[in-house]
């Protein structure tokens, strides 16, 4: 099987940017450092 | 120096080059003979109008050490191919032996940071679920699942920079063997 790399690249960085974007709220909206 | 002789040193000087290789040149040299017999030239006349067979078989050498590096690019076998370049006379490949040298430690810090960016963000994915049981784990008072989700992030971006720290790798290697390439062509004549 022949990998897509574009396709990994591409899913690796729709990934990236969803966690930090999820992340990034859910650090604020719950009080930062506590 | 006749034909056979001339042969004969030309195998013993490129005995190290893969078999292909080899029976393709001498393969080459024995046709160069028989085009030079039939236009009535002798042996001798035709060995010497070929130069040495020592300076044939680094020539032959350096060119199978660089289509070998072209085929299984590695670092290894980039510097083969600048060491047998360089043993032809391109002293110039001495300063790109240097600037090699410095950019694979820099992609091999590259591939480093990268590896310890993934540890990071999986220790990140793992260390909500296990903090609770382990007293030296600390999550530093911020909400887990908001270390949860860096950790995906942060494991998915240290992926894509191991991904691009071997593009440009593969990059700066092609550009390698292209400068040798060139080197090689200079001395056969096909650059002028």
């Amino acid at each position: 099987m022949k990998l897509n790399m574009e396709k990994i690249i591409l899913r690796l960085f729709i990934l990236m940017i969803v966690s930090f974007i999820i992340g990034g709220t859910i650090y604020l909206v719950t009080g930062g450092m506590g | 120096m006749n034909k056979k002789q001339f042969l004969k040193e030309l195998r013993e000087e490129l005995k190290q080059l893969p078999k292909e290789d080899l029976d393709s040149i001498m393969e080459d040299f024995v046709e160069h003979f028989k085009i030079g017999l039939s236009k009535g030239r002798n042996e001798e006349e035709i060995a010497e109008s070929l130069g040495t067979p020592n300076t044939i078989a680094k020539h032959a050498k350096a060119y199978s050490l660089v289509r070998r590096a072209e085929d299984k690019t590695s670092v290894i076998n980039i510097f083969r191919a600048i060491y047998a370049t360089i043993a032809l006379g391109f002293f110039n490949l001495i300063f790109v032996l240097g600037v090699l040298l410095g950019i694979s430690f820099l992609l091999f810090g590259f591939f480093l940071a990268s590896g310890a960016i993934v540890f990071a963000g999986i220790a990140s994915i793992v260390s909500p679920f296990i903090a609770p049981y382990i007293e030296s784990i600390s999550l530093g008072g911020i909400n887990p699942i908001a270390i949860f989700f860096f950790g995906i992030g942060l494991t998915a971006f240290g992926l894509l920079s191991f991904i691009g720290t071997g593009y440009i790798s593969r990059w700066f290697f092609n550009i390698i063997i292209k400068y040798l390439k060139m080197n090689i062509k200079i001395i056969t004549g096909e650059i002028k």
